[in-house]
């Protein structure tokens, strides 16, 4: 059984950088004060965008594209946030679907990942922390999502600060994509994404909103998910329904089991 | 929803108007025969609506038949497709899926002129059969391969959903596997989907860690993840359903191919030749439905054993002296 777990670890580091990265992009959007259920629709995006321009900056320009019509919603018309994320998930899987049968085969060259796995667990969070809890900046953008208007009384713009998150998110999960569609595919395939971005949600919340959180959140479902399959291909005489549902039951468990109060930031979803 | 639905069967509409339009004369002097199909979904989906419209294509084009198509998505919508290519007196009409039995038992009483032909089931009535792709012929030499030429006595298959036509490839996989090596070893995976590229590539390199060096895959879209872990960590693996050998040409050995577009016309071509008995139709490797396609740059790299004794079996199974279990 350990040997097992030994073997996943390394594949899980790998595999779960897609979910790590919308973690924590989102943990960013929703300390800002937004839920961007669209989570999703650019992890989609990014990973078509990628496979079509077979490089990062190509699946960040597809993130970037969801994300700014998601602010244009909820920052600008003030729209309902859990509306217009779920439209842009069902826009998002519509079009890439669609200008890929126009388009054809999407078969870009394979990345290598050895740079995206340590940026995902290792840089990126550091950065976050810093970012968050270390600078004005980070203060600013959290009180965006704690008290907009003592933002605003205090003289600095809630949406300005809105809008870096979405940037921020933007960025990781566009490198997410990337790396869904270039190193764990060779090519992109119709709803890639297969619900991580819903699963980013959950692990955000799972984290309690804090940068640590997300990380061992991703971590936990991550390494889950690759143990069932070493279990699956060690012949287990489980049912596979059974094996397929560990990575949820095991983050629901772990869930129930941390103590103290979840504290979501206080105008989370208000326009 | 609903406006994309009726544009959708508008294009249908006009696409079917403009095929119906006067056929090249038949080569016999028979009447052109009349073919119908109802697809559960747009023939737009680069799948298994779309080669069900492309075997239909291939019927009208090499047959000279008068076609049409409809799109139907609910029980009322087949009843009411399968009645009125009946009642228009067309020869033969296809219910592409297995959902399509009950319609065609209903409309196959209501007019026995027309042969009522569904893409897989059971049911079977004087004018209603049922179409069933022997993709495990295919899949049978698959395992033969992997088995030859294996070194560590493993292999892996990885399937998105237990459906019974996934489950029963996987069968024949192994037992032609363990018609080479009874103690072969095959270690199969489900993702519980088709789309996940991701967790196809993970439970690959799950099977690789397990120490399994060939791959035979049913993940449909999520293949690719197959094929890069198979890159990867350099094992080889097998294509399915299509010549998927471009997709990775140094790690695909062959392809289980099953072209769908012929099986359709096979079917024409025994009612217009009145040759049509009812009863499950077995389509396979004898009416070139079915058949195992090697990777060219691949095969030489494989044992001219190995390649010799594969076309040995494939003649007996077409000669039907080895008989490839099913699942079901």
């Amino acid at each position: 059984m350990l040997e097992l777990v030994a073997a996943s670890v390394p594949l899980a580091l790998v595999a779960s950088v897609p979910l790590l990265l919308a973690v924590q992009g989102e943990l960013v959007v929703q300390r800002s004060g937004m839920i961007n259920l669209g989570v999703e629709g650019m992890l989609l995006a990014a990973a078509f965008t990628a496979s079509v321009t077979g490089t990062l900056l190509g699946g960040v320009a597809g993130a970037v594209a969801v994300a700014a019509i998601f602010g244009v919603f909820a920052i600008v018309f003030r729209a309902d946030q859990i509306v217009t994320g779920t439209a842009l998930n069902l826009l998002a899987l519509g079009l890439t679907a669609f200008i890929y049968r126009e388009i054809g085969s999407t078969a870009a060259s394979a990345m290598q990942s050895n740079v995206i796995a340590p940026f995902a667990w290792i840089v990126s969070p550091l950065l976050l922390a810093l970012l968050l809890w270390r600078t004005t900046t980070g203060l600013r953008l959290r009180a965006a999502g704690e008290n907009p208007d003592a933002l605003r009384s205090a003289g600095h713009s809630a949406a300005a600060h809105r809008w870096l998150a979405l940037g921020i998110e933007s960025v990781l999960v566009g490198i997410g994509g990337a790396h869904l569609a270039l190193a764990l595919s060779n090519g992109f395939a119709e709803n890639m994404s297969a619900g991580r971005g819903y699963i980013a949600l959950a692990v955000v919340i799972f984290g309690r909103w804090r940068v640590k959180g997300a990380v061992i959140g991703s971590a936990v479902f991550g390494i889950a998910a690759a143990l069932q399959y070493a279990l699956q291909a060690a012949a287990t005489p489980l049912p596979y329904h059974l094996l397929l549902a560990t990575p949820y039951v095991v983050t629901l468990l772990i869930l129930c089991g941390v103590t103290g109060r979840v504290v979501a930031p206080e105008s989370l979803g208000k326009s | 929803m609903r406006h994309a639905a009726a544009v959708l069967t508008l294009v249908s509409l006009v696409a079917c108007g403009r095929d119906e339009a006067p056929a090249p004369p038949s080569s016999t002097s028979s009447p052109t025969l009349k073919v119908g199909l109802l697809t559960p979904g747009s023939i737009n989906d680069g799948g298994w609506n779309a080669i069900a419209w492309e075997g239909l294509q291939r019927i009208r084009n090499e047959m000279g038949a008068e076609v049409a198509h409809q799109e139907a998505k609910t029980p009322a919508e087949f009843d009411e497709g399968f009645r009125s290519f009946g009642a228009r007196g067309f020869d033969l009409a296809f219910g592409h899926g297995f959902e399509f039995q009950d319609a065609a038992l209903a409309a196959g009483k209501l007019y026995p002129k027309t042969v009522f032909i569904t893409t897989s089931g059971t049911s079977v009535a004087p004018n209603v059969s049922p179409m069933v792709f022997e993709l495990e012929k295919a899949t049978y030499l698959c395992g033969i391969i992997a088995a030859r030429e294996s070194k560590t006595g493993k292999a892996g298959v990885i399937g998105g959903i237990r459906l019974p036509s996934i489950e029963s490839t996987f069968t024949a996989f192994k037992a032609g596997a363990q018609s080479v090596d009874p103690k072969f070893d095959v270690r199969e995976v489900f993702t519980g989907n088709f789309d996940d590229v991701g967790a196809a590539k993970l439970a690959t390199l799950s099977l690789a860690n397990a120490g399994a060096d060939f791959i035979f895959h049913q993940a449909n879209e999520a293949g690719r993840g197959v094929f890069q872990a198979c890159s990867e960590r350099k094992i080889r693996c097998f294509g399915s359903n299509k010549d998927q050998s471009g997709l990775a040409p140094d790690v695909i050995v062959a392809s289980a191919v099953l072209d769908v577009p012929r099986a359709f016309v096979h079917m024409a071509n025994l009612v217009r030749t009145k040759t049509f008995e009812p009863g499950v139709q077995y389509l396979g490797m004898q009416e070139g439905i079915v058949a195992l396609v090697w990777n060219e740059r691949l095969k030489p790299t494989v044992s001219p054993e190995t390649v010799a004794e594969v076309e040995r079996v494939e003649k007996a199974i077409r000669a039907g002296t080895i008989a490839v279990p099913r699942g079901f």
